[in-house]
């Protein structure tokens, strides 16, 4: 679990991070946006232990980033988006140092390089130098070195930019096979809709606070359904929220919006609808998007 | 084994550059050995050496940090769980493998040699002193290098031959004290066997010393120290904290080891006076490391202020943790100033061939605070050489260009630097003064007084 306490981080002329608070689970993906300069990178590496905050405390997995950084560094990994390669070494040797710099030894080195490798899809390319890689597979063996040891937080800046869309989208895969082997990740982009597929909750950073005070959470509410009848019936939104597994309905002229416990509910919400008389023209599903949610809460804040 | 020493090592001894190197250096020594003149061979292979291991050598060094750098690899090392001690010498041994290889090489020579004429002894203190060389040059260049990494100096080339120099002049130093001491040195062998520095005893805190065992044992001393110092630095660096106990010890060390030079004992015969002497020794010393800290270390507006604050809010623990360097050594220069003072004779007449008695002290306490809020003015918030260079080009007016300037006027002198005046407290209250008007304006910097909003 990573807990960051009042964290306030200054730098001569500009208070970067002004008291910001959260909590982040372990086996969670945690998009973290918001606009240029608003301190995402400096969260990032005083949660990395890179930087020492000002005030205020970051605890990883109940270490200190003040008192344990090294031993924070063995469980824990950050790629920042202006990362360096050791250019002439190859990339076994590139994953190898990487292994044994984060404390493994032994043949555990061996198999964490040849497992790193299969996940960033460099096995047959071991004996090229990382200055023969195109950009792409630089950021893949990037990404390679921040998990051959499988840490159990990784943290990333930016982590697509610079791959094609079918590399992107084995990123997506890759983040979600992570998370399911209960890695805790941190992933800052600004392309929203990059993080769209395997976020579970947003962190909204502007002007050194956190928006809204806390995460928000992206698994629930972000599917919902719009029901069309033929005619406007102000009753509707009511009636809906009265059936079983509907948690919330809106009206919307002749068409309502609304989000169920399950999708297994949407065929009794039909039947009921039908055979309760109400002339159901349509019923459709909808995803709000992390920009319409990014968009929604800082537009809340600024209000 | 130590992974930073392993990567250095796939990175530095590849095929090609270990038979160039074998190459190169085997010829240069067979060439120097075929005519059969040994102490000819064994100062050929000494040059060798310091082109190989001194000059080469803190290049490597100086380079080992600033390269990941540039190479932006630097923060992925810092992200490591290398611990600080393994990196220290994971860099250190492994960025310079291939200049002590070729080192080596000469080693083989020059011990050969030194065995010859001295036997094991001779062979034990040779290999001392080029070993001791070898190491302390380079880590001292590494020293300057992650220092300068901690200032976040951007990193030319330019700025590598500076940190280099740093070890080059700490080679020198070495180079040139056991030159006294080595009857078959490269020195005297250009100068005909004289050495006007030579001294047949070394007397230190009363007692009477081999000059070439006791350099040796300062060698060790000096060594121990720039590697706990590299070990340091690369904790601050690898954010580990550090405590200010360390630093402590190495202050009392300085003020003990040049305080004990016994050079007034011809002069000197009252006890209380002579230990006046020896805090201005120890003083001067400590001043010397109050200067270089002040001008080295990093002078972040945002450190200072959180220093403030916690003096405000009476937080002094944590404020004794993260205090300078410089404000520790420049204490201990005060410490070492006032048992001066108490010690040393008022009277111009007690005090036979000593220049300067306790009001000189006095001032120059003065003086030396004066001297660190230049640097502060100067370098607080700058991140890169100008700062530094500005503050010694003030330091150099005030010592150098004004009162060369004011030369003609009677006193003026006492303005600028510790000197003997008639009032005597005209020296230290113009000291004093100077010292107290920098640092009320230092403090009076808005930068420094208020914490900057989002």
């Amino acid at each position: 679990m990573i807990e960051v306490r009042d964290l306030v981080y200054e730098y001569p002329t500009k208070r970067a991070l002004n008291g910001v608070s959260l909590t982040i689970q372990p086996g969670t993906i945690t998009a973290l946006v918001g606009p240029n300069g608003a301190g995402k990178t400096t969260l990032m590496r005083c949660l990395a232990a890179l930087e020492m905050p000002y005030s205020g405390q970051v605890l990883i997995h109940g270490l200190d980033t003040r008192e344990s950084p090294r031993e924070i560094h063995e469980n824990l990994s950050f790629l920042p988006d202006f990362f360096g390669l050791y250019d002439s070494l190859t990339v076994r040797r590139c994953l190898t140092f990487a292994a044994r710099a984060h404390g493994l030894t032994g043949s555990a080195v061996e198999t964490a390089v040849e497992k790193a490798a299969a996940r960033v899809g460099l096995t047959d390319r071991m004996k090229q130098k990382a200055a023969e890689l195109s950009r792409g597979l630089r950021q893949r063996l990037a990404i390679g070195q921040a998990i051959v040891h499988e840490p159990k937080v990784i943290m990333l800046d930016e982590p697509a930019s610079g791959l094609d869309p079918d590399a992107r989208r084995s990123l997506s895969a890759l983040f979600l096979e992570l998370k399911a082997s209960g890695l805790t990740l941190i992933v800052s982009s600004h392309i929203l809709s990059e993080l769209e597929d395997y976020s579970d909750q947003m962190i909204i950073i502007q002007n050194g606070l956190m928006v809204g005070g806390q995460a928000v959470a992206l698994s629930e509410n972000r599917i919902s359904y719009l029901v069309e009848l033929a005619a406007p019936d102000a009753g509707f939104a009511a009636y809906l929220e009265r059936l079983p597994g509907v948690t919330q309905a809106t009206l919307n002229g002749a068409t309502a919006q609304v989000w169920l416990d399950s999708p297994e509910r949407r065929a009794g919400v039909i039947r009921a609808i039908v055979s309760d008389g109400y002339p159901l023209t349509g019923f459709a599903e909808t995803r709000r998007t992390l920009e319409q949610t990014y968009l929604e809460e800082t537009g809340k804040a600024a209000r | 084994m130590n992974p930073e020493l392993l990567r250095n090592i796939w990175i530095e001894l590849t095929e090609r550059r270990l038979t160039l190197m074998v190459i190169i250096v085997a010829c240069i020594l067979v060439v120097a050995i075929s005519p059969g003149d040994w102490m000819s061979a064994a100062h050929t292979a000494e040059l060798v050496f310091y082109a190989v291991v001194v000059l080469w050598g803190t290049r490597c060094a100086a380079q080992s940090v600033v390269e990941e750098i540039g190479n932006k690899t630097w923060d992925g090392q810092r992200l490591s769980a290398i611990r600080p001690w393994t990196m220290v010498w994971g860099k250190l041994v492994g960025s310079t493998i291939l200049a002590w290889i070729g080192g080596l090489l000469c080693l083989v020579v020059i011990l050969y040699q030194a065995y010859r004429i001295g036997g094991v002894d001779n062979l034990a203190m040779q290999a001392g002193y080029f070993l001791a060389i070898g190491i302390i040059s380079q880590a001292a260049a590494l020293l300057a290098s992650v220092v300068a990494v901690r200032r976040r100096m951007s990193h030319t080339r330019f700025d590598v031959f500076l940190y280099q120099l740093a070890g080059l002049i700490a080679a020198l130093m070495v180079w040139r004290v056991w030159q006294t001491v080595d009857p078959t040195s490269l020195f005297r062998s250009f100068t005909g066997g004289v050495d006007p520095f030579t001294v047949s005893t070394v007397w230190w805190w009363g007692g009477s010393f081999d000059p070439g065992t006791f350099y040796l044992a300062s060698l060790a001393v000096f060594l121990f120290w720039v590697i706990l110092g590299n070990y340091r630095v690369m904790r601050r660096e690898l954010q580990v904290q550090n405590g200010p106990a360390v630093w402590l010890v190495f202050l009392v060390f300085v003020a003990a080891y040049a305080g004990g030079f016994d050079f007034w004992r011809d002069y000197i015969r009252d006890g209380a006076f002579m230990t006046g002497m020896r805090a201005v020794q120890g003083g001067i010393a400590l001043i010397f490391v109050t200067y270089v800290m002040a001008l080295v270390e990093p002078k972040e507006i945002v450190a200072y202020r959180w220093l403030i604050e916690r003096f405000k809010a009476r937080q002094f623990i944590s404020l004794l943790a993260r205090f300078p360097a410089w404000g520790y050594a420049y204490l201990a220069v005060v410490v070492l100033g006032v048992l001066a003072i108490v010690m040393l004779p008022w009277s111009v007449a007690e005090r036979a061939n000593v220049y300067g008695g306790p009001m000189i002290v006095l001032a120059a306490l003065g003086f030396v605070l004066r001297d660190c809020a230049v640097f502060m003015a100067m370098g607080l918030g700058q991140v890169g050489k100008r700062s530094d260079i500005a503050a010694l080009a003030i330091l150099a007016l005030l010592y150098g260009f004004i009162p060369g300037m004011f030369s003609q006027v009677e006193g003026a002198t006492a303005f600028f630097y510790p000197s003997e005046h008639d009032p005597s407290w005209l020296n230290p209250l113009a000291a004093w003064a100077q010292a107290l008007i920098g640092w009320y304006l230092i403090l009076r910097r808005p930068d420094l007084r208020r914490r900057p909003q989002s």
